[in-house]
């Protein structure tokens, strides 16, 4: 995030803004990244996951570019902006926010090929299983919030296996689900990875 | 056979409506179908609005004044999951309804809160360039 905020400060003079969404269950686990990172941007958290729901988003970080005309014009894509990170989903961050700047600053195209059909084959849209996931998720995390833990953790389990490589589920429902995202989530992203799933997709100009 | 409350959710919306539990399925009243979720079942199809989509099963899906909401749901390819021990029913987006949206490439509205409660929506920032960046703390 305070990365968004430097390319923030460098380009919004050129007619540029972020619009930051964080999908965390609890508040409070969302507030020390907003509070640390300082934005001039909104920074907005999703406790129901609306936004990968309406986008068809199934890891973080994504980036979706969107136009002056509110048009996508680069979906889904995937930058981390730490080292390590960014070896692990092969974007190098320096060149991607000079992709930005690009875009921004000489309203270079989002993506190298101009091809209508090329940009749309960028942009996945969800199977009916994926959907069907997102359904048992919502309806879990109603159960969880009306005190039936161990309904929701049925209904997380379906939609974990409805859509494997569904993170945002997968990771995101681990805290109600008496696992840690951060512990838990090294062998169930390698059994992902068994599977044949991918569990980032950049988009590879 | 009993009609009960149930809390029937969508992503927008949370409504108790009465249902009845009848041959393994939820029958909803043709009033309710219209009053609640706003769908309504005309000679020519499943309406709301303008639209119409045609029914491919009317026997399964209507009987008598009632309507099966898991064929409803069927008819409109909308995923539809229950917990029958807490009387609650979800109705999420169909897969088709929301690659329509994601092919025209207008950007699906979001309307949310930041930390002090105050909504933000996206449309707000059409006009610039733009990045949604969507995180975790995990």
């Amino acid at each position: 995030m305070p990365v968004w905020q430097k390319i923030y400060s460098e380009l919004s003079n050129y007619n540029f803004t972020v619009f930051s969404v964080m999908e965390d269950k609890n508040i409070d686990d969302a507030r020390p990244w907003i509070e640390g990172a300082n934005a001039e941007f909104p920074c907005t958290i999703d406790t129901k996951h609306i936004v990968s729901d309406l986008y068809n988003m199934f890891n973080v970080p994504t980036i979706v570019w969107i136009d002056e005309s509110g048009k996508i014009v680069r979906p889904n894509d995937v930058v981390v902006m730490n080292e390590s990170g960014a070896k692990l989903v092969k974007v190098d961050p320096e060149e991607y926010i000079q992709k930005i700047r690009n875009w921004v600053i000489n309203d270079s195209s989002p993506v190298s090929s101009k091809d209508e059909f090329i940009k749309l084959k960028n942009q996945r849209t969800p199977a009916d299983k994926e959907q069907l996931a997102r359904a048992e998720f919502a309806l879990g995390q109603w159960l969880f919030d009306n005190k039936e833990i161990s309904l929701a953790g049925n209904h997380f389990e379906r939609a974990t296996e409805l859509s494997p490589a569904d993170i945002m589920i997968q990771r995101g429902t681990m805290s109600m689900r008496g696992m840690d995202p951060m512990k838990d989530y090294g062998p169930i992203a390698g059994e992902i990875i068994q599977k044949g799933f991918k569990l980032y997709r950049p988009i590879r100009d | 056979m009993s009609k009960h409350n149930y809390t029937v959710l969508e992503s927008n919306s949370s409504q108790e409506i009465l249902l009845e539990l009848r041959d393994n399925n939820l029958w909803i009243g043709q009033d309710d179908l219209s009053l609640k979720l706003n769908w309504t079942l005309k000679p020519e199809g499943l309406c709301k609005e303008e639209i119409c989509v045609p029914v491919k099963q009317p026997t399964l899906l209507s009987s008598d004044s009632q309507i099966n909401l898991m064929q409803f749901a069927q008819e409109l390819n909308r995923p539809l999951t229950l917990e029958l021990n807490k009387n609650v029913v979800f109705l999420g987006e169909s897969a088709y309804d929301r690659s329509v949206a994601l092919y025209s490439q207008q950007a699906p509205e979001i309307t949310l809160p930041d930390l002090d409660g105050n909504l933000h929506n996206l449309s707000e920032h059409f006009g610039k360039k733009l990045c949604l960046v969507v995180h975790a703390s995990w």
